[in-house]
């Protein structure tokens, strides 16, 4: 059984560092939408898709999904296409599958404590109390606005002037 | 009488503030407030109804009315000391430097670039992040682990400073039913830190709290845009809500997330119905894969 939970857990971190978990996922269509023969919306639209339909991703970029419906490939919008919950197969289902197994139960909407496992409950946080040494460490740690900018320049981040995006009109 | 006052006051904050992956759109909250407080009362009804007879509530309160920038960072300081005796800091210098780096880069594209921002990873399998006012922002080192690239940590980091810099917490602090007991003579002289220390006391309950699930889809809204603003990939955050969503429910790792927020896949349709095509001429950014700061 403690093996059985260990292989489990390595399992799971094995998927998680391999990004395995996009790379070879299906997806759902949570709307209809265009299939572009490059990942932008000015590229040359070459199919479309309903909402529901099931498709294999196989790569990501930026805010495209390269999907594979049949034997025809394509790009799509990454957000018009769920793969979490996207039981249908593969890697998805098998992810949820390890991730229940290394709990025990799967039950939805029953909170299962993993034994043995460190987490953050409600009474946990209830009964805190002030760690000044905490929040010294956390001070140490704090970075200059230059700092920060500097480490922006390093990783050639380059600032955009995007304004933030209003609320949608109609609840999905 | 002390014990009794804590726990009232602490009551009341819990009320008000909670931030969690999901963070919570104040406004939506505060409309919320005066008939529909369901959830955030019932678990206190008994504190409640002590409220009726004690004033340190509205003590802080009246405290807090009109809070300077001053107060919020002590209060901030306040709910984050008692998180951080919950849940220490990572023993890891070099990454909490990087989280703090990539954090600052991000809090200087808000509203509110002059914050004291101050970053933490802390030591918990639990798959979450808080904030607290004044510019305090916490990732768990369980949320952390299934991060893949800068970009995504950038977009996680995002949503919290969306929480401080609607300053959620506070405004519903400020507009509580609490207020308004005639505590503002009481609140002038429970200013200063030491005072709100004793107000705030112990327990860092109200970073448990759900809030309006508005106020999360509006940090999701905006966490996204100022990641894209510091010149990440914009999609960092949708991918994270799907590496959570993958997690299976029963997970006690995700229990209290999933208790506090909406469903990652409902936050992810929601940030697909805010984005449609509006970023699609805006250039690509950096996803930083190599830089990511990994965990031993």
């Amino acid at each position: 059984m403690i093996y059985r939970r260990s292989l489990s857990a390595l399992l799971l971190s094995v998927s998680l560092l391999s990004g395995a978990a996009i790379a070879a996922t299906q997806g759902v269509l949570i709307k209809s939408e265009t299939v572009y023969a490059q990942p932008s919306s000015s590229a040359k639209r070459i199919a479309s898709l309903s909402k529901g339909s099931s498709v294999n991703v196989i790569t990501k970029q930026g805010g495209w999904l390269q999907v594979g419906v049949g034997a025809s490939k394509g790009w799509v919008r990454m957000l018009s296409v769920r793969t979490s919950g996207a039981v249908a197969s593969n890697s998805g289902a098998d992810f949820a599958g390890i991730a229940q197994m290394a709990t025990g139960k799967r039950q939805p909407g029953k909170i299962v404590a993993t034994a043995g496992v460190r987490g953050l409950s409600e009474e946990d946080l209830k009964s805190a109390h002030f760690s000044e040494q905490g929040m010294s460490e956390l001070a140490g740690y704090k970075v200059s606005t230059s700092a920060a900018k500097n480490f922006a320049k390093q990783g050639r981040l380059v600032k955009q002037n995007i304004a933030y995006l209003p609320a949608p009109v109609d609840n999905p | 009488m002390k014990k009794t006052m804590m726990s009232l006051l602490l009551a009341t904050f819990s009320v008000t503030s909670a931030y969690a992956f999901d963070f919570n759109d104040l406004n939506n909250v505060l409309k919320q407030l005066p008939g529909n407080n369901t959830n955030q009362t019932t678990d206190n009804s008994a504190d409640t109804t002590k409220s009726n007879k004690i004033d340190p509530a509205t003590v802080l309160l009246g405290a807090l009315k009109g809070t300077s920038v001053d107060d919020e960072i002590q209060i901030g300081r306040q709910l984050s000391g008692n998180l951080l005796g919950a849940s220490p800091l990572v023993k890891d210098a070099k990454l909490q430097n990087y989280v703090n780096l990539v954090g600052r880069w991000v809090a200087l594209q808000s509203e509110r670039p002059d914050l004291p921002w101050q970053f933490g990873v802390i030591d918990s399998t639990d798959i979450n992040a808080f904030s607290a006012p004044g510019g305090y922002v916490f990732i768990t080192k369980g949320l952390y682990n299934k991060l893949n690239n800068e970009s995504e940590l950038a977009g996680v980091l995002g949503h919290e400073i969306a929480h401080v810099v609607r300053k959620h917490q506070l405004k519903i602090i400020q507009q509580s039913q609490f207020i308004g007991l005639g505590a503002d003579a009481l609140g002038r002289e429970a200013k200063g830190q030491t005072a709100l220390q004793n107000l705030i006391g112990s327990g860092a309950e109200v970073m448990s709290r759900k809030l309006d699930k508005n106020a999360e889809f509006e940090a999701d809204r905006m966490g996204l845009i100022l990641a894209a603003r510091a010149g990440y990939d914009a999609y960092g955050l949708p991918t994270v809500l799907e590496e959570i969503g993958h997690v299976a429910p029963g997970d006690g790792s995700v229990a209290l997330l999933f208790k506090t927020h909406p469903a990652p896949d409902v936050r992810f349709a929601m940030l697909s119905e805010a984005v449609g095509n509006r970023l699609d001429y805006v250039p690509a950014g950096k996803e930083l894969a190599n830089r990511f700061y990994r965990l031993k």
